[in-house]
């Protein structure tokens, strides 16, 4: 049978393995979520230069929509 | 605070969210293009990719279920419901990774079954994944309305079939993208809620009076609720519940198109492998444990009865109510309506690709252009949601018990052919169909002709499980042909992969 040491660590082990299992998941997600939020913000600058260039001027590599929301 | 407009209120606020993001998603992606829409591009980062996995794994069940299981087994209940559905996600980790080896270019895993064994298997597990997809998204939507209906009073039936219709609407607009991005979502409010909620029940209950509970229920055999293996942390009756508890999820992984469209999305095979082992092993699993634990340990110190509580579908959410008050019930309310979408929502977001790809494209119109395939698979994923709806309404009051058990025996019978399929060259087509009709046919004959209740549902789902395994290896060295896996290689699917389908 278990004794109350043991019960205790078990709870509290189990607590910490998905707190940390959960926040290691959550900070990657945002880190994430900032690079694409960086790219779509670069991606949409580049559009608006494209289309502020006068028609004379060589033409900027068209930039594809960036897998964001 | 528990009223029906409170229950309707967070209904209302949660789909305007998540139809929200999916609006968002549709309007900055080119979704008439069929890669994007199943496959989210193939360019999902890890992180999102194990936020995904992770809550399209925690369903009711992982909740409800893991509590279930700590009422009755004590402190190895939460364990064992934990490892025996972590074991098939461990198993499909090498499974996706062979297949993004051998067909990198595949969306569906229809379309290696139809490259590896011909078109009459393919077309077997075409049904097999269909009904699966179907009967999980129909438990999502009973889990949301029964958790409504308890806590709010809303009327059952209309619950259900709401609540199919918003995780069908937002994978009609946003395909598997939206399911990504939402489940995202989900996951910081199941983060929340969980950290939240879990330490004020213990902290309410008391660690040393959870532990006296159980130690009462161990030694006092004349306490109704008496087990002796309350406290014992590997006993027999747990690890068989754990075993079965593989068996069922085997079935519900491995014919689950949505795992291998996610697997699909994956930037890289290493983000897919460490999305996966992360998502299920580091995080998923601890949540039935803790659930077994706090719902299980928290049942007996409150000193409920089974006669007093329904064990298998109110003692979670009694206990939140109990322990936390309206606050509590809400939460516990927030919780399965996040899990029961973003697993009803994963799992359309695999039928879609399935109905699109391996029906609409091979059967219905075979020259369709991208637009008008995107276009199917939006509209065919709302009618999915009306019968997914039907479906739910006329499941109330129903046992989920007895079709959790024959969706064991069903749906676990085609995993030898899937995963031998993959490594063994000598495993033909015919071998593959018998091991799939002797696994159903005898699962299904011993769960009918065992007297015995307490034993009948294990032996059919053993037997639909292991026989096939056991039919194929049997009948190896009798087979001539062998199969020729670079073949698997060139396949060429009829629509564009996005970034030309180039894999690291």
């Amino acid at each position: 049978m278990m004794s109350f040491g043991a019960f205790s660590f078990f709870y509290l082990f189990v607590f910490a393995w998905g707190g940390v299992g959960m926040l290691f998941i959550a900070v990657v997600v945002i880190r994430e979520m900032l690079q694409i939020g960086k790219h779509t913000a670069h991606a949409d600058h580049l559009k608006a230069e494209e289309t502020a260039l006068p028609e004379t001027e060589e033409p900027v590599t068209p930039v594809g929509k960036s897998p964001v929301v | 605070m528990t009223g029906a407009l409170a229950g309707y209120s967070i209904l209302f606020v949660f789909a305007v969210i998540l139809i929200g993001i999916s609006a968002l998603i549709n309007k900055n992606n080119r979704l008439n293009q069929v890669d994007e829409l199943l496959t989210a591009g193939r360019g999902i980062p890890f992180g999102f990719i194990a936020a995904s996995v992770f809550v399209a794994w925690v369903w009711a069940g992982s909740l409800m279920g893991a509590g279930e299981a700590g009422i009755w087994y004590g402190v190895s209940g939460g364990f064992n419901y934990a490892w025996g559905a972590a074991l098939p996600f461990l198993l499909f980790i090498p499974i996706a990774l062979r297949i993004r080896t051998l067909m990198p270019k595949s969306t569906t895993f229809i379309e290696f079954i139809r490259e590896r064994f011909g078109t009459r298997l393919a077309n077997t597990f075409l049904v097999f994944g269909i009904c699966l997809v179907l009967y999980v998204c129909v438990m999502q939507a009973v889990g949301i309305a029964y958790a409504f209906e308890y806590t709010f009073g809303l009327n059952f039936k209309i619950t259900a079939f709401l609540a199919s219709m918003l995780f069908a609407s937002f994978i009609a607009i946003a395909g598997l993208r939206g399911s990504i991005y939402n489940s995202v979502f989900q996951f910081f409010v199941i983060l929340l809620v969980v950290f939240i909620t879990v330490p004020f029940i213990v902290k309410e209950l008391g660690l040393a009076h959870i532990f006296e509970s159980l130690k009462i229920i161990s030694t006092d055999t004349a306490h109704p609720e008496h087990n002796p293996d309350a406290l014992i942390f590997f006993n027999t009756a747990g690890l068989r519940y754990g075993l079965s508890a593989v068996v069922i999820a085997m079935g519900q992984v491995l014919l689950s198109q949505s795992y291998y469209s996610t697997a699909a999305s994956a930037k890289s095979t290493k983000s897919l492998f460490w999305a996966y082992l992360i998502g299920t092993v580091v995080a998923w699993m601890p949540i039935p444990i803790i659930f077994g634990n706090v719902i299980g340990g928290g049942f007996y110190s409150l000193g409920l009865t089974s006669e007093e509580v329904a064990v298998n579908s109110g003692a979670a959410p009694y206990i939140f109510q109990l322990v936390l008050g309206d606050f509590g019930a809400v939460a516990f309310v927030i919780l399965i309506l996040m899990t029961g979408l973003t697993t009803g929502g994963n799992g359309l977001a695999g039928l879609q690709a399935m109905f699109t790809l391996d029906l609409y494209k091979r059967y219905i119109r075979k020259n369709a252009t991208e637009s008008q395939q995107t276009r199917f698979g939006r509209m065919i994923i709302l009618l999915a949601g009306v019968v997914i709806g039907a479906a739910a309404t006329l499941l109330d009051g129903v046992s989920l018990l007895m079709i959790d058990i024959f969706s064991g025996i069903l749906f676990a019978a085609p995993a030898a052919s899937l995963i031998l399929g993959l490594w063994l060259k000598r495993l033909n087509s015919k071998v593959a169909f018998a091991s799939i009709a002797i696994g159903l046919i005898s699962g299904l004959s011993a769960f009918v002709m065992i007297q015995d209740e307490d034993l009948n549902w294990f032996v059919g789902n053993m037997l639909s499980l292991f026989l096939p395994f056991v039919v194929i290896l049997v009948s190896l060295p009798f087979t001539k042909h062998r199969f020729d896996y670079n073949v698997l290689r060139t396949y060429e699917p009829d629509h564009h992969l996005s970034g030309g389908g180039e894999r690291v």
